[in-house]
C-alpha cells in the first residue's frame, strides 16, 4: 500500500471508531473542522511516529500540518527528505 | 415508595415472599464473587422473576483480571502525548512569562479559552490555595507552572511533578528567570501515582489541580489520594481542584450540544447527541460524594469540604466544576450547627436574604438549596428537552429560553461583604441541578474564620450512588455484568437477577437498611420494590 493510501485508511478507521462513516476528500479538513478532536490528533501523531519515525519534538507541532490527507502526506515526505 | 430489606417481609403474600427470598439470595451469591465488593438486590414485581441487582465492583478484579490496568497505561500515554504536543507549538514558545495556557481549549468552541477566563481561573485558584497557608507543597500535575510560579515564592519548598517532558521544559525555562525560586523548587518528571521518595508527613499541602479528569480510572485516583494523604502532615491539606461535577454531566453535555446545534436540529437528534457525548466522555468526571466518602476509608482525613469554583466569568469551569479540600489530623474545634432555611420552599432570594442579615444581624444563618443562576439556562434547556415533542426543532426551544434565574454565587459573596458577613458556599449536600448551600457567619463572631467547620444539611443519598463515570471502560463493564449474570444464574438455578447495575456505593438509610429508593432513582428506574 502506498503512503497516501495508508494515511487515508488510518483516518477512515479513526473516524469510524467515532461512528463517522461520511466520505472525505484528500484536501478535506478533519481536525480544524471538528470531525476529529484533539485527542484524535494524538492518535494521528502516534501513528506518524510509529509508522514513519517522525519526531514532533524536533519539528514542532502544528495542527494544520495534520489536518488533511494531503497535509499529512506532505509532512511525511518532508520528514523523509530531512532524514 | 420502595421498601427496605428489613421491613419488606411484613405482611407479604407468599408470591411476594418468594420474590423477596430470591432477591436476598441473589445479593448473598453476588457478594461471594471475587469481582464484587458490595451488592444489594430487590424485586420489582411480586408476580414474576424481576430481580434487579446493584453491584459495587472490586477494583482489583477489574484492573487485573479484566485488563483495565493495560488500558490505563495506554490512556496515560495518550494524555502525556496530548500535553507534550501543546508545548511543541509556536504559541507555547511565545507565551508570556507565567501565563502559558496552551492546551486550555473550550469544549464549546474548541478554540483556546479567552485569556480573561484563564486569568480569573488562575487567580481564584491561587487565592483559594493561599488561604490554606501552604509552606511545603507537592503539586501533582504542575503543568506549565500557572500555580507553581505564583505560590512558590511564599513557600519554603515546592515540588512540582508532571508526566510530560515538554511541559516541564517550559517550567524550567521560566524558573531560570526567577533565581530566588531555583533553590526551593524541584521539578520531577513522573506519573501522578508515583510518590516514591516522598516521606510520610513531609508536606503541608498537596495540590492536584485540574488533573484528576485525565486519570484513567477512579481506582488510579484512589491511589493518588491515598499517597497524597500519607505525605501530608496532620494539620495539612490535600487540595483537589477544578473537578468536573458528575451530578452536572448531563447539564454540561446539553449545554455544549445546544451551543453547537444548528436551528433545524430536532429534539430527538439533540437528545441522541447529548447521550452520545455522555457515553463517549473521555475524562474522569467525579461526584462530590466521592470525596465525602474518602473520610470513611482514610481515617487521617478529618474533614472534607466541597466548594463550587469562584469567578464572575461565565465558562465551563465556573459552571460545572468544584474544588475539594481534604483536611488531615485533628481540627481546631468541632463542627457547628447552623439553622438552614430552605431557599426554594420558603422563597428566599437575594433581596430578602439581605434584609434578613441587615435587620436581624444573626451570628450565623444558612440557606439551603439555592438555585444556581450560573446553571439556570442549562437546567431549563434540559427540562424543555424532556417535555417537548420529539419533532420540535432547536430554534423553537431556543426562543423559549428564559433569562437567568436563581442567585449567582458571586452575588452571595458580594452581599456578605456588604452586610459584614463571611459567606461559605458548599456543594457537599449533592443537591440536584447545581443548587448550593450557603452559610453566613457575622464577621468577628465566635465562629468567624476563613474555613468555618459547618455541619451542612443532610446529603442527598441518591447523589451518593455514583462516585464517577467510567471513561473508556464500557466493554470491560459489559463483560463484568455478563459474567455476574451467568454466575448468578448458575448458582441459583436460573432464578437469579434479571438485570445487574454497576454502582459505586450501596447507600443505607439511617436505620442501616439498603436505600433502594436512592438506588432506583439514581439508576433512573421507577417502580416499587417488593
Amino acid at each position: 500500500m502506498d503512503q497516501k493510501s495508508a494515511i487515508r485508511q488510518f483516518l477512515q478507521r479513526l473516524l469510524a471508531q467515532k461512528g463517522d462513516r461520511r466520505p472525505f476528500g484528500d484536501s478535506d479538513s478533519l481536525l480544524l473542522s471538528g470531525r476529529l478532536q484533539s485527542v484524535d490528533a494524538v492518535e494521528v501523531v502516534l501513528f506518524l511516529e510509529e509508522q514513519w519515525g517522525i519526531d514532533f519534538a524536533e519539528i514542532g507541532f502544528d495542527e494544520t500540518k495534520i489536518d488533511t490527507v494531503d497535509a499529512i502526506d506532505a509532512l511525511v515526505q518532508n520528514a523523509a527528505v530531512r532524514n | 415508595m420502595p421498601q427496605s430489606e428489613t421491613n419488606m417481609n411484613a405482611g407479604a403474600s407468599p408470591k411476594k415472599q418468594a420474590q423477596i427470598a430470591i432477591a436476598q439470595d441473589t445479593a448473598t451469591v453476588l457478594r461471594q464473587h471475587p469481582a464484587v465488593s458490595d451488592a444489594a438486590a430487590c424485586s420489582l414485581s411480586p408476580d414474576r422473576n424481576c430481580v434487579v441487582a446493584f453491584v459495587v465492583p472490586g477494583d482489583s478484579y477489574i484492573d487485573n483480571v479484566l485488563g483495565r490496568k493495560e488500558a490505563a497505561t495506554s490512556q496515560i500515554r495518550k494524555w502525556r502525548k496530548t500535553y507534550d504536543l501543546t508545548q511543541l507549538t509556536k504559541a507555547a514558545a511565545a507565551s508570556p512569562f507565567g501565563f502559558n495556557i496552551c492546551g486550555w481549549n473550550s469544549s464549546y468552541t474548541r478554540q483556546p479559552l479567552p485569556q480573561e477566563d484563564m486569568s480569573e481561573w488562575v487567580q481564584t485558584t491561587v487565592e483559594r490555595v493561599s488561604a490554606l497557608a501552604p509552606t511545603e507543597v507537592l503539586e501533582v500535575g504542575c503543568g506549565t507552572g500557572l500555580l507553581l510560579l505564583r505560590l512558590a515564592p511564599a513557600c519554603k519548598r515546592y515540588v512540582g511533578v508532571d508526566f510530560a517532558p515538554s511541559v516541564l521544559k517550559r517550567v524550567r525555562e521560566q524558573l531560570a528567570q526567577h533565581e530566588e525560586l531555583l533553590g526551593k523548587v524541584d521539578l520531577l518528571e513522573r506519573s501522578a501515582e508515583n510518590f516514591e521518595g516522598f516521606a510520610e508527613n513531609s508536606f503541608s499541602t498537596v495540590i492536584v489541580n485540574s488533573v484528576a479528569q485525565h486519570f484513567p480510572s477512579r481506582a488510579y485516583l484512589d491511589r493518588v489520594i491515598e499517597n497524597a494523604v500519607r505525605v501530608v502532615r496532620p494539620g495539612g491539606h490535600v487540595f483537589i481542584g477544578d473537578q468536573r461535577n458528575l451530578l452536572l454531566l448531563e447539564a454540561y453535555a446539553a449545554s455544549v450540544e445546544a451551543f453547537q446545534a444548528t436551528p433545524d436540529v430536532n429534539v430527538t437528534e439533540l437528545r441522541n447527541r447529548i447521550d452520545t457525548r455522555i457515553q463517549q466522555e473521555q475524562q474522569l468526571v467525579l461526584s462530590p460524594s466521592y470525596f465525602l466518602s474518602l473520610q470513611r476509608r482514610l481515617p487521617k482525613i478529618s474533614r472534607v469540604e466541597i466548594y463550587p469554583r469562584r469567578g464572575h466569568r461565565d465558562n465551563e469551569m465556573t459552571r460545572f466544576r468544584f474544588d475539594a479540600v481534604l483536611w488531615t489530623g485533628p481540627q481546631s474545634g468541632p463542627s457547628f450547627e447552623i439553622p438552614f432555611l430552605d431557599a426554594p420552599a420558603q422563597g428566599w432570594n437575594l433581596a430578602n436574604i439581605r434584609s434578613q442579615l441587615a435587620t436581624w444581624k444573626p451570628d450565623r444563618i444558612g440557606f439551603a438549596r439555592i438555585p444556581n443562576s450560573r446553571l439556570a439556562q442549562d437546567i431549563h434547556f434540559l427540562a424543555q428537552l424532556a417535555s417537548t415533542s420529539p419533532q420540535q426543532v432547536f430554534s423553537e426551544l431556543h426562543a423559549n429560553l428564559t433569562e437567568d434565574e436563581g442567585i449567582h454565587p458571586e452575588e452571595v459573596f458580594r452581599l456578605a461583604t456588604e452586610t459584614g458577613y463571611r459567606a461559605t458556599i458548599s456543594w457537599a449536600s449533592c443537591h440536584a441541578e447545581g443548587s448550593y448551600d450557603v452559610a453566613f457567619i457575622r464577621q468577628g463572631s465566635p465562629h468567624d474564620c476563613a474555613f468555618p467547620q459547618i455541619r451542612w444539611p443532610q446529603s442527598n443519598r441518591a447523589g451518593s450512588v455514583f462516585y464517577s463515570n467510567a471513561p473508556g471502560q464500557s466493554e470491560i463493564r459489559e463483560k463484568l455484568m455478563l459474567e455476574l449474570l451467568t454466575y448468578c444464574h448458575a448458582k441459583l438455578q436460573d432464578a437469579g437477577a434479571s438485570s445487574i447495575h454497576l454502582v459505586d456505593s450501596v447507600p443505607r438509610t439511617e436505620g442501616g437498611s439498603v436505600d433502594f429508593e436512592a438506588l432506583l432513582s439514581s439508576t433512573q428506574m421507577s417502580g416499587r420494590c417488593y
